[in-house]
């Protein structure tokens, strides 16, 4: 071996070592990531009171989620949210999740707490533990695969109140704080949770939500999270624009291929309650180019607003998909777009 | 000069059939290149029309077409088709071989160049124009999504036979360089430079690691006919075998061109040949076995991810070899400065920076925290934009002259095309990292409005604007220089007389350049030819049945939580072994 091998031995010898030290120090994290059963770990000692089982089944482009335990999921009777998922400070989110079609991806990505990302692939079940955050507010969490079209429509809201009583103030100072942060500097808190919008010093506080030909309130999906006083009465406007737009998830196609506005979905309010329960609150069938109003007393600690369940979408104009048949492809899928959330303070 | 001219100058047409065949894949790979140019543009205009303005100017359709045609053109239609017609020249030419099989170069080049238009998908005419249904589904189409039954957004079939047609023309035009090189070996009594080692080891590792994305295209076809069923996991798998492989096929060519250029440009013999030579051997075994790394974040087996972690790094070790190698065969050097001086060393610094970020991706921990964000655009972009494509353009820039007879026709522009483009490149690498430390996914269509998130798109866009400017500069002088450039003395010389030459045209103080040696191996091929088939090309050929052979196991893997992944890897591992090394030194590489 000559001088210069032996300068390259050296020098691979070195980078083997560093990469050694590597290996070994992440080992133990590398149990605690990735969707696999080993993650559950962190439960271990953890009371069952406080363990909320959620299951997440990933749609094109949905997350439909089911819980049990402190927190139980009835949205209107119905065992599922769609896009949401409930929980109190202190409690560990146990989330197993599968696939109805392709392959997603759950992503929370909660720079300031925790952060999440399991691949959801068909056939095969991924599992985590996320602890609910300490500061209440909602927590955006979205598909971070691409899944089709409607991808960047796949996000949906932690919603993230106290076991009872509402929102304190301290929480939200901190839980805008966070958030601001996170919307001018790099790996600090949410960068995806939706725009804040706070009306907590009247007892009258009235928003004004603006669609657009992209299918949400105020270029947000969700959209903007309002925040009023405990015990307000709260005004809420909606305007949902009638733009025959390939953009615009209500702007459907007959099986024969004619473009028409969905009429047959309800705007309204709803009720997030400390179990899980959600209820209505104020309901009305979609009136699009209106101002569509709703007033309600703000007494349960959150709220959804807007069209709160999917609509199945088609894409098929002129009956393409079915005319030219196999050879174009098929664009099918449930989405969400109207949609946001109210927390009540006190 | 009239049309008929200018057709003879584009494509060389007065030239042999080699240089005619070679020249077609460049024009083609240069007119792919420059549509999926235009491919990403429109993702940078939708992005930033959504961030500044909040609109967004085109369908989601068109965006996500977009996406994935730009990377379907840029990496196979211009990528693949370059570096295919780089070796295929050199091989030629350094090997001073007499080319045969013209037939078969001929039909892999029409397959290419098919493919391409397969993938796209269709586009509807009549009764009115629609370009929704081009094909949007990734560039690596993750099952099993766009198969009808499993996925509810289905994609025209075509994009799936372009796929198996890209395989088709990897195994046509790998076959016929390496038939190339089996012939030159028969004559071949020292071993090969290394720089044509490099050539060789990545056409195997192009034939290798399409392997696993031939049977995933293959089920994928099946599946979508409904005459088998599908294993998303193990169809993944397969796949991810060539789309880690491909980050090589498509680098490691870059550090061929650098042990070729960086010795000649500084006029000094390679540091360490010996070390050159297994660096090439270890990127071959480790490049095509280390598909779970990018499927850190699936339930597998924590053990068999820990095995990919570790063979990950192993895959950095010949990089490291490299940069030590080449280091110090420049250092101290008097490097005079020229534009192919300047891509070389800026195709050398960027693999440095670029490929640090890789080793991050590689580590389990630090993937759970940028997994799918545009961190890790951003990491193959910088390899993409500072180390390969600044190798190319090094190597083109003396190509052509060599190829055309040609000097290029303005310096000035290849000068503007060289740090316009480093700019653009560097603006737009640091939008995407910026991006990626904000946490966003990637192709997110739709992301916060948010100050700092709008400033890193527009930084990317900005920069994408410039080193988009500047290519079509470099895309100009081309063209000017095939037509109108002056006439280049350049017979007779070696290798390193001719790239030195050519760098004192565009030399930026116009000083003259020290004399090479010359690397033409002419000399060094001796007259006997044996015909039998030696027993490292045979062994080579049981090593590849072997690759095959490994997608059995891995089909019946279920959830994978089993032996059967180990077997897969073991069967894989050793198949690639044994071709690697093999082969290699069948071919006098090692």
């Amino acid at each position: 071996m000559d001088k210069k091998e032996r300068w390259e031995l050296i020098w691979v010898a070195f980078v083997i070592i560093l990469f050694a030290i590597v290996i070994a120090g992440t080992l133990p994290l590398d149990f605690q990531v990735g969707g696999v059963p080993s993650v559950l770990s962190a439960l271990n000692g953890v009371s069952s009171s406080d363990v909320v089982n959620v299951h997440i089944t990933s749609y094109q482009y949905l997350f439909k989620v089911q819980e049990s335990g402190p927190v139980n999921s009835n949205m209107m009777g119905s065992p599922f949210y769609y896009n949401v998922i409930v929980g109190h400070p202190g409690e560990y989110l146990n989330i197993s999740m599968t696939s109805a079609d392709v392959t997603s991806n759950f992503y929370f990505p909660d720079y300031s707490d925790r952060v999440v990302t399991d691949q959801i692939v068909p056939g095969l079940v991924a599992y985590d533990v996320l602890p609910v955050p300490n500061i209440t507010g909602v927590y955006t969490f979205l598909g971070g695969e691409y899944n089709g079209p409607w991808f960047s429509y796949q996000t949906g809201l932690l919603i993230d109140i106290p076991s009872s009583g509402y929102i304190p103030v301290s929480d939200l100072s901190q839980y805008i704080s966070q958030t601001q942060t996170s919307q001018t500097s790099t790996l600090v808190g949410d960068p995806y949770n939706p725009p804040i919008v706070v009306q907590d010093n009247t007892m009258t506080p009235s928003f004004y939500l603006q669609g657009s030909k992209e299918a949400m309130f105020n270029d947000s999906v969700p959209g903007p999270t309002l925040v009023v006083e405990n015990g307000a009465n709260v005004t809420i406007s909606m305007y949902i624009p009638a733009i025959a737009s390939e953009l615009d998830y209500l702007y459907n196609y007959t099986p024969t291929g004619t473009g028409y506005f969905v009429n047959n979905v309800m705007v309204g309010i709803y009720a997030v309650w400390w179990n899980g329960t959600i209820t209505p609150v104020a309901m009305e069938p979609i009136s699009y180019n209106t101002t569509m109003t709703f007033h309600f007393t703000a007494n349960a600690p959150a709220y959804l607003y807007g069209i709160v369940t999917p609509v199945y979408y088609n894409y098929n104009p002129l009956d393409l998909s079915s005319k030219i048949g196999p050879l174009i492809g098929v664009q099918k899928g449930y989405v969400m777009g109207y949609w946001g959330s109210v927390l009540v303070v006190s | 000069m009239g049309l008929k001219g200018l057709i003879v100058a584009l494509f060389q047409l007065d030239k042999d059939w080699t240089t005619r065949i070679v020249m077609a894949m460049l024009v083609m790979g240069v007119i792919w290149g420059l549509l999926g140019v235009i491919d990403s543009l429109m993702v940078r205009i939708q992005e930033t029309a959504w961030g500044t303005l909040g609109t967004l100017v085109m369908t989601s359709q068109e965006y996500y077409g977009g996406v994935t045609l730009h990377a379907e053109r840029d990496l196979f239609g211009f990528a693949q088709q370059v570096i295919y017609a780089l070796f295929i020249y050199f091989t030629i030419k350094l090997l001073n071989l007499q080319p045969r099989a013209k037939w078969l170069l001929n039909i892999s080049f029409i397959i290419l160049n098919i493919s391409m238009m397969f993938m796209e998908g269709p586009i509807v005419a009549y009764p009115v124009f629609n370009d929704n249904y081009f094909s949007a589904t990734d560039w690596y189409y993750i099952s099993p999504m766009g198969i009808p039954g499993y996925s509810q957004y289905v994609v025209s079939p075509l994009f799936f036979i372009g796929w198996l047609l890209l395989d088709i023309f990897t195994y046509t035009g790998g076959i016929w360089i390496v038939y190339h090189y089996y012939i030159a070996s028969k004559s071949l009594k020292e071993k090969l430079p290394v720089p044509l080692v490099y050539f060789l080891m990545v056409t195997l590792m192009f034939m290798i690691g399409y392997s696993g994305v031939t049977a995933a295209d293959v089920w994928d076809l099946l599946a979508y006919a409904g005459v088998v069923g599908l294993n998303a996991i193990a169809n993944q798998i397969a796949f991810w075998i060539f789309g880690h492989s491909v980050v090589y096929m498509a680098w490691v060519p870059a550090v061929g061109a650098l042990y070729l250029l960086i010795p000649t440009l500084a006029n000094r013999p390679l540091y360490s040949d010996r070390m050159g030579r297994i660096s090439a051997l270890l990127y071959l075994i480790f490049s095509n076995n280390v598909p779970i790394h990018h499927l850190y974040m699936v339930n597998l087996p924590v053990a068999i991810k820990v095995i990919q972690e570790v063979l990950t790094y192993a895959v950095v070790i010949p990089s490291m070899m490299t940069f030590l190698n080449l280091w110090a065969t420049a250092k101290g050097a008097n490097v005079n400065w020229n534009v192919i001086t300047a891509f070389t060393a800026l195709s050398f610094t960027g693999a440095i920076a670029a490929g640090v970020t890789g080793i991050s991706n590689a580590t389990i921990s630090i993937d759970a925290i940028i997994h799918n964000t545009m961190w890790v655009v951003g990491h193959f972009h910088a390899m993409i934009l500072l180390s390969i494509v600044p190798a190319a353009m090094a190597v083109i820039y003396f190509m052509i002259p060599m190829m055309s007879g040609r000097q290029w026709y303005s310096g000035k522009l290849a000068w503007l095309h060289f740090i316009g483009y480093t700019l653009g490149s560097v603006l737009l690498i640091i939008g995407f990292e910026l991006e990626g430390f904000y946490g966003v996914v990637r192709r997110a269509e739709i992301f916060p409005r948010v100050p700092g998130l709008v400033f890193a798109e527009n930084l990317a866009t900005v920069g994408a604007l410039i080193a988009e400017l500047a290519t079509l500069g470099w895309f100009l002088n081309l063209v000017l220089t095939l037509v109108k450039g002056r006439t280049a003395r350049l017979e007779g010389l070696g290798l390193g007389e001719l790239i030195n030459t050519v760098a004192m045209s565009l030399s930026w103080e116009s000083t003259g350049m020290p004399s090479l040696s010359n690397v033409s191996l002419s000399s060094r091929l001796a007259k006997s030819h044996r015909k039998a088939l030696g027993a490292g090309w045979a062994i080579g050929i049981v090593g590849a049945l072997l690759i095959v052979i490994s997608v059995i196991p891995l089909a019946l893997g279920g959830d994978m939580y089993n032996t059967l992944i180990d077997v897969w890897l073991l069967i894989l591992t050793i198949g690639v072994i044994m071709t690697s090394v093999s082969v290699l030194k069948a071919a006098k590489s090692i």
